[in-house]
Formats: C-alpha cells, structure tokens, sequence
C-alpha cells in the first residue's frame, strides 16, 4: 500500500486531513512539519508514495519549491497544493513545476475525499 | 598643550573685569523695563520679553552677594545660553557695564585656584592677566545653576598674586 | 418531458455553465462539483423518454471531466466541456436544434477521444473508477473564502456566526497552543521590523504566521479569528509585495489586531474550549471596528488595475473587461497588451491609464510622511506662538491710532493668516493616542498574565489626536490606572462566574474630543469601589471625621484615593505593591492641567474620567492681576468667581488663617500675595477671589484684579526661574507684549504649606 504525504506547517490542519483521511480508510499516512521535512521523507519514501498534499506557504522550505524538489525525482506522482484565496495567484507558478491541482483553505471534508478519491484509492 | 584663541566678552561688576567666553554670548542689550519677581533669593531680578520670548534677568551683583545698585541706562543685559535640565536656556545677566572683547590663549589663563578665594573654584575657570587689570573667567554654567548666592567678598578685590 | 423535468435540467446546465466559465486550471474543488453537476444530469436525463442521446452524451462528459484531475489533460478537457455546455445552453434555450446539437458534438469527436484515450494519471493502486456514483448534490454551500465577497457584519455578530466552531476540544486546545505559538513569532519579529522595517525574511515569517493561524480556524469554524488574522494578513500581503511601506503607524495597527487575537484564544483557554462556552466570551469582543479599520488602512493603499481604470472610463465595457480577465489566465500577457491586441481601446487609451496608475501608485506611496525632528517642530510652535503674539500686538498698535481701512483690512487677513497657521502647526504636534492604547493594552495583558486573570481590553476613540507632550504625560498615570483596575477591580475568573459576570474582565479605554479638551476613560467592569470601606480607611487616617462620613459627597470621599499611602487594598500584590499610588497619577496629570474623576458603582464598575487640554502650547486660562503683576491661573481647575464681603471672613485666633463658609463648608481664603510675595493692599469691602477645587478640597484665592478668561500661549520659563519659583508652570506675553506668569496649582498650594 502506497502512502499519501501530507506536508503542513499547522498542527491542526495535518491533524484534520489525517483524520479526514482515516475516516475513510486511508491508513498510510506520512507527515512532514514543513517543505525540508517533507523533501527528506519523500526521498526516504521514494516509489512509495500514491500523493502528496501540500500546503504552501511553509517555513524551511515552501511549497512551491518543493513541488521543483519532488519533480526532480518523482514526475508522476499527483501533487495537491493546500493553499488559499491569497495564495491563489501562486498557483500558475505551481502547475508549471508540476503541481497536479490545488484546493483552497479551509474546504469540507467530503470534497477533499472526492479529490483524494480521484487518484487515490483506500 | 594647545594654545587655542578664544575670544572672550569682558564685563565689569564694581570695577572688577569679569570674562565669559563669548560663544555662551547671544546677544547684549541695553536695559530694558524688568517685569519684576519678588523671590526669596533675590537675585532673580524679574523677566524681560526679548522679542516673545520670556527670558529672566539675573542680577550679577546680588548673585556674587554685593550691595544691590539701582538699575540705570548705562545697565546692560548680558543674554547667555546655558545648559538646562531639558533644553539650552537663555538667561540675561545684569551686569554694571561691558568693556570689550579680547582674544586670550589658554595658556594665559592662569587654572590654578587660588588659595584665598571665598570665590569655589567650581565657579571659577581661571584668572588672567590683561595689560593693569585683573580678569576673572566665570564657569558659567555652575554659576548660574546653583541655588545659592556665589559670594565674592572681600578676597576678590585683593587676591593673592 | 415536463416543466419541471425541463427546469431541474436547465438549472444543471446552467450552473455547469457558470462553473465551466469561472474555472480556473488546477482549481480541483471546481472540477469534483463540475464531476458532481454532471452526474446529477445524467441522474435526471438516465431515464427520460427521446433523451437517451443527451443522456448518452452526459454520460461521456462525466469521463471528460474526469481529466481535470490530469494536467496533461486538463485543458483539452476544460475546453471540450466549456464548448459543449455553451452548445447544451443553446440547445435548452431552444437557440439550437437537436439535430444542430448532434452535429456539433460530433465535430468534436477528436477532442473527446484525445481527453478520453490520452495517457494521463490513473488513481492508483485498484482498477479504473466507473462512472461517478451518482448521488444526490447536496445544496451547495459557500465555501467561506474569508475574502470580500463575504460582507461581514457591520454591528455586533449575525445570528449563527459562531454555529460552525467544532465540537472538538482537543482539537481546539491544539489550535489554541500553535496559534499562541505563531503569535509569540510574530510578536518578536514585529519588534525586529520596527528596526528593520523592510527585511523581507522577517516580514515572510510573519506572513507565514497570520497566514496559519487563518488557515488553522478556518477550519475549526472559529470566524472571528479567521477574519481577524484575514485582515491582518491582507496587509502583511500588502506589505510582503512591496506595495506598502510598513511604517509605524502599521505596526502598531498589526499590534493592535494581535491583542484582539490573544484575547479571543484566551476566550478558548479560559472556557476550557468548550464551544458553547467559548461563544459567550467570544461574543463579547467585537472584532469588527478592527476590521473595518484595517479595510479603511488597506483601501488608502489599494490601487485599481488598468482594466479597472479603461473601464471606469467608460474606455472599454465590463463585458469586455470580464472577457480580457477570462483570456488573461490563459496567457502571460498584460491586460493593456490585450486590450489593444483585441483593438477594443486604442494604444493611447491605454498609455493614459497607466499614467494615471502611476500617480496612484506614486500617490500612494508618498501618502506617507516627511519626518521633522521635535526639535525643529518645538521650535517651530514656539516662533508660531510668537508670530501670533506680535500680530496682536500689532493689531493693537495699529487700531490705537487712525488707519486707514486698508490698514485694517490688511490686518484682519494676517489675522486669519496667522491663525490658520498656528492651527496647523498646533496639529502637526498632536499624534493619536492609539499610540500608547497600543502599548497599554499590552501592559493589561500583561498584567492580567501576572495575577493569573483574564481580561480583554475594548479600545474607542484611539485615533483622536492630542499633544505629543501631553501623550507622553499621562502614560505613566494610564498604565497605573489599567495595573490598578486589573489588580483591585477585575475579579478572579471563579468570583466573577460566581456573580454572573462573564469569566472574561473587560477594560475600556476610550478617548474622546469634550469641548476644548479631551476626555480619556478606563473603564473596568470589576468590583468597583465600596464607599465604606474608603470611609473607613479615610477615618483611620483622620482625614475624615466621623460626623462627616455620613454626608460626605461621593465625589469628595473618591478624592481622598488620590492622596499619598492611601490604599483601600487589604492585600499587597506584586503589581500593586510597587510604592506608588494614585497620588502620583495625580500629581503627574496636574502638571499638565488635567483633571481626573471616579465614578464607581460597587460590584459593576469603576470608571476614571480624566480630563486633559489638547495641548501644553495653548491653555484656557483666568488672567488676574496680583500686585505689580499679572498671573495666569489653569481655567480647568477654578469652580467659580467669589466675591468675599470683608465681614464673611473668619480669622482664626493667632489670625495667621482666614476662612470663609461658603455652601455648607469652611474654605481657606488664601492671599496669592503671599505666594507670589506681591505687595499687600489693605483689604477692602469686596474681596476678589476665585474658588478653587483640588483634590478633596476647596480654596479661595484672592487677587486684586479679575481681568477674564483667555487663550495663553504658554512660554517656557528657564529651569533657573522655575527653580527658584516652583509655583509657575510657564509665563505668557499678552498682545500689549506685558508679560504675565502661569500658576502650577499643586506648587501654589505647596508653597504655602
């Protein structure tokens, strides 16, 4: 079973896409606190990985430029960017280096699953 | 030791010669109408208004503790700048007459206190000798910031040479 | 097929339509509603009569709409769909045949196979999804963007505002550390940027900040603080692209938001994040002034864009505006580029619009200040306080002798002349007193921190504007006033449950333009002041006599807590324990001829009022004249004019003092001769006095002459004078140019002693 990596710097929001997650029978989940983190266990990780959901602004290293890093080694794997209606105008810049798609903060748990749902299966 | 120029406005004060270095000199002026204090130390003559500014007039003679003199047209204001607990204040000085104004090198001025001098040496910069007469460089600053009457006294119209 | 069938159908097309229209690539909360608009049509076409072609057709769009979870795809995908719609619309609207629609999706059969058959992702791992489940929508629910298109509420919170909080107390609680957590960064780094007010590594970190703390409640359904770190965000958004300078007055303002942010998590703390709980102290701290305070700041800078400007103009429609936008997320290019690319308004048109832009911006970013040092501004008043001075004394010169009207006319205008420049000046030293709320409300919470209370602080009136010199006055005296409410007045989070109050103490601090002067209230909904025990300790320290007590005016009894070592306080704390009292507020407000007062309602409130002149330059004062010379008494502090008949005065036996009864009191009739060592003149029948009210008492002040109330420029005295004669506090030039000497109270009353 592959994993989804979730990549947030708020403890709550991690905690709430977990649980959405679990909820609905996705159990392999990898955290990472912010971009650097999240690098270093995607490499861990590599072929192992089914998605990865990340937020955008973080600190160490923010989502965009981790989006370059993973698109090094990993071209296929789809990238959702958690981000928000600031952050929007971001988002070209994000598809170019490979993001799959993106969603604004704060969305329901049901569209998420939905999202989730079309690339990945529990 | 330097040996700058400094230039110096001498006053006198019942025929003593007094100097002050001229850079804490705003302005002389003659006398002018005082609006009159009446406070304990009484040196503190009154208040002028110097062109809207209120500036008060310190008596030279009460302030070293010599017989008060009536005012008279030949009286004049010496406008001083002094450093303040906040900011510069300019205080006029009521002095009998001003005399000149000389260019003295430091090396003239004589710093030692002289032994003798009811005068502080705190309020005394030094002595100096130009051609018969005796000056005496003020410290300004402490003179005027202190509460006290600086008494001059006899020794001053006989110093030990 | 029936009205209603039609209807329902027509409602899936439509919003199919306007979700095709507004999206935007990579938007995948878009793409699963229009997945989701799309099997709700197949829903309803599945089994209608003659509709199996349109059924068939909703069927494969399903499969085309799944490629825009694929960006290889996706465009293809976007404009097959879009292209499609349009034609669906035509078709319902009855603007295109059936045949018609049948030819035109055929035209496009190698699109659809592109998006159908093209390599692209496959959700991983297990086979292929079947056609979407086709299940119910739900009504669609706004996501709350936080942005504009969500007006707040303008007064107080609408009905259901705080229903969305999750019942999730761990979940709250872990919300509450990491945002304290952000808060704390962003509270140093505010600090470093007032040093460094454009390092961008710190102004990143603490967008970062208030960008989580949004993030994280927008989630847990806590709107008021998602709009408040929304709002503090947009500007630090502002900031970050360069658009706006972060100057100090921004600082502050972020300052200020930040403290409503602490005192909505402390909401959550004290309630031990029980929702319903949370909702009472949430409802009372209404972050809405903020907000619309912060709209106001942001608006100031806000610049409009090219379209927006051509289409203001009336240069180019907002149809067309709407379609450039739509064209501009497709291409790199610059809207002026497309407007004149599609020849809707001319090179020029355009040319013009940017220069008015470039004003704008310009505009907006020298909105800013030229910085005058306080020694250039002091001086500037003071020769502005001269300047007015001798155009009286002109004016008075002139009208003495014959002149003609000209003369009198020039005069008047450099009358008005002279007066508006000393207004602006006066002003340009005034600074709102935001300027230390902002630091006081920091002090309360730090305060409140140290005695391990709660406590939110409103702020009103903080953009009123007053007297540097003045703001600098009463700070010290304000934060005594906020450390004593906190420490004596706001209870314990358990005894203000107990009483039914909210656990959450509240302080105003308001401020507030009052006739010539300005009017500052702190406010704490506490204990408030139990007049027998002030009693009781004012006997203790005989200052009150038993026979008094009972009829002692209020007023009166709350005087005697402004007197040195009077503390009502059975217990000494840390904050209050630090050896000054309200004497010394005092003492410092008299120093700038302010006023303070006590109203109090036992176990509501206690208020202090206190009353200041705008500014030190200009006071309202009583002239008199004294002996030789004029004096200027504080205006604030005189209660009436008396006028004493020789025969009221009461000596007392060794004769030194003199009394009067006056309205049921016996008042010390003062000569200021005595003061001001003025010569005496005998007394006559009527004796001229003014009434004074200081502290818990009263005073007769007699004069020789009353000559009225005016405006005096106040001029500073040298420290040598004011040394030698503390009862001044300044001196004054009348227009004749005489020179009159303005009496400090506290030291007139002082030198008597």
């Amino acid at each position: 079973m592959k994993y989804i990596l979730i990549a947030d710097d708020s403890d709550v929001i991690r905690s709430i896409v977990e649980q959405t997650l679990r909820l609905n029978k996705y159990e392999n989940i990898l955290k990472a606190i912010d971009g650097q983190d999240a690098l270093e266990k995607a490499k861990a990780n590599q072929g192992n990985i089914a998605l990865y959901v990340l937020d955008v602004n973080m600190p160490r290293m923010d989502g965009i430029t981790l989006v370059k890093e993973l698109r090094k080694f990993d071209s296929t794997t789809p990238i959702i960017m958690l981000t928000t209606e600031t952050d929007k105008s971001k988002m070209l810049v994000a598809r170019d280096h490979g993001a799959t798609g993106w969603i604004i903060k704060p969305f329901q748990g049901e569209k998420f699953m939905k999202i989730v749902e079309m690339y990945v299966k529990p | 030791m330097s040996d700058e120029m400094k230039k110096y406005l001498i006053f006198t004060i019942e025929r003593e010669s007094y100097g002050i270095p001229i850079s804490k000199v705003q302005e002389v002026i003659r006398y002018m109408p005082i609006t009159r204090l009446h406070e304990a130390s009484r040196f503190l003559k009154g208040v002028v208004n110097l062109r809207g500014k209120i500036i008060p007039i310190v008596d030279m003679r009460l302030k070293f503790g010599l017989p008060e003199k009536p005012y008279t047209d030949r009286t004049v204001f010496i406008i001083v700048e002094i450093l303040g607990l906040r900011d510069v204040n300019h205080i006029g000085l009521a002095v009998d007459g001003v005399k000149d104004v000389v260019d003295i090198p430091d090396s003239a001025i004589n710093r030692t206190p002289e032994i003798g001098f009811r005068f502080k040496s705190k309020y005394l910069y030094g002595i100096v000798q130009l051609q018969e007469s005796m000056v005496l460089i003020l410290n300004l600053d402490s003179i005027l910031t202190t509460e006290e009457v600086v008494e001059l006294g006899e020794q001053v119209k006989q110093p030990a040479t | 097929m029936t009205v209603e069938k039609k209807k329902t159908i027509q409602t899936f097309v439509e919003r199919l339509n306007t979700l095709l229209q507004g999206y935007e690539l990579g938007d995948l909360v878009k793409a699963v509603d229009i997945q989701d608009t799309l099997s709700s049509l197949y829903k309803e076409l599945q089994n209608l009569p003659r509709m199996e072609k349109f059924a068939q057709l909703a069927q494969h769009l399903i499969r085309v709409a799944d490629g825009l979870a694929d960006p290889e795809k996706e465009p293809k995908a976007v404009s097959l769909l879009r292209s499609v719609s349009n034609d669906l619309n035509a078709f319902l609207s009855g603007t295109l045949s059936g045949k018609e629609l049948g030819a035109r999706v055929r035209a496009k059969s190698g699109l659809f196979r592109q998006v159908l058959f093209g390599q692209g992702i496959q959700p991983v791992p297990g086979e292929e999804r079947e056609a979407k489940k086709t299940e119910a929508i739900a009504p669609r629910q706004e996501i709350p963007s936080g942005g504009a298109s969500v007006p707040p509420p303008s007064l107080g919170y609408e009905v259901g505002y705080f229903d969305s909080i999750v019942e999730d107390e761990k979940l709250l609680s872990q919300f509450f550390s990491e945002a304290k957590d952000h808060l704390e960064e962003a509270q140093s780094i505010l600090v470093e940027l007032e040093y460094d007010p454009t390092n961008k590594e710190l102004i990143n970190t603490i967008f970062r900040n208030f960008h989580t703390i949004k993030g994280s409640s927008a989630f847990l359904g806590l709107r008021n603080v998602e709009e408040l770190s929304h709002a503090i965000e947009d500007l630090l958004a502002l900031v970050r692209e360069g658009k706006i300078f972060l100057s100090k007055e921004l600082i502050d303002l972020v300052f200020h938001g930040m403290e409503l942010l602490r005192n909505l998590l402390e909401g959550m703390h004290i309630n031990d994040f029980k929702p319903q709980e949370m909702k009472k102290s949430f409802r009372i701290i209404d972050i809405h002034p903020y907000i619309n305070l912060m709209r106001r700041v942001l608006d100031q800078y806000k610049y409009r864009k090219i379209g927006e400007i051509l289409a203001e103009e009336g240069k180019i429609t907002l149809q067309d505006l709407q379609k450039l936008l739509r064209k501009q997320t497709e291409t790199e290019k610059k809207i002026g580029e497309l407007v004149v690319e599609e020849k809707i308004a001319t090179t020029e048109d355009v040319l013009d619009a940017l220069k008015k832009q470039k004003t704008q911006v310009a505009k907006v970013k020298r909105l800013g200040y030229v910085k005058v040092s306080n020694e250039k501004l002091n001086t500037l008043i003071d020769i502005v306080g001269e300047l007015v001075i001798n155009q009286s004394m002109l004016k008075q010169e002139l009208l003495g002798g014959a002149t003609s009207d000209r003369a009198e006319r020039n005069i008047s205008q450099l009358e008005t002349i002279t007066t508006t420049i000393k207004n602006l000046v006066l002003s340009m030293g005034m600074t709102p007193i935001s300027e230390i709320f902002t630091k006081l409300r920091v002090v309360a919470r730090n305060t409140a921190e140290e005695l391990g209370k709660s406590v939110y602080v409103e702020m009103r009136g903080e953009d009123t504007e007053l007297d540097r010199n003045v703001i600098e006055t009463i700070y010290d005296p304000l934060i005594h006033i906020i450390r004593n409410s906190i420490d004596h007045g706001i209870e314990p989070a358990e005894e203000r449950q107990q009483k039914g109050k909210d656990k959450v103490g509240k302080i105003l601090l308001a401020a507030e333009h009052k006739g010539s002067g300005i009017e500052i209230v702190i406010e704490d909904d506490g204990r408030g002041i139990e007049a027998d025990r002030v009693k009781a300790k004012a006997m203790e320290l005989g200052l009150l006599k038993k026979e008094e007590a009972e009829s002692i005016s209020i007023k009166d009894l709350y005087a005697f807590l402004f007197l040195p070592g009077f503390s009502t306080s059975s217990s000494v704390t840390t904050v209050s324990g630090r050896g000054v009292g309200l004497d010394v507020v005092k003492k410092n407000l008299d120093s700038i001829h302010g006023r303070v007062e006590i109203v109090s309602e036992p176990g509501k409130f206690t208020r202090f009022i206190i009353r200041l002149p705008l500014t030190l330059a200009i006071i309202e004062g009583f002239v008199t004249r004294v002996g030789e010379n004029k004096y200027v008494f504080p205006f604030s502090a005189i209660e009436e004019i008396k006028v004493i008949d020789a025969s009221e005065i009461m000596a007392s036996e060794n004769g030194s003092e003199a009394l009067i009864y006056h309205r049921g009191a016996h008042i010390p009739v003062l000569k200021a001769h005595r003061v001001f060592k003025e010569e005496e003149k005998k007394n006559g029948e009527r004796i001229l006095s003014l009434l004074f009210s200081l502290d818990q008492s009263k005073y007769c002040v007699v004069v020789d002459e009353l000559i009225g109330k005016q405006e005096i420029v106040i001029k500073n005295l040298s420290d040598t004078l004011l040394q030698e004669c503390p009862y001044f506090s300044g001196g004054t030039i009348f227009g004749d140019g005489s020179i009159g000497f303005v009496v400090d109270m506290q030291g007139f009353l002082e030198s008597l002693k």
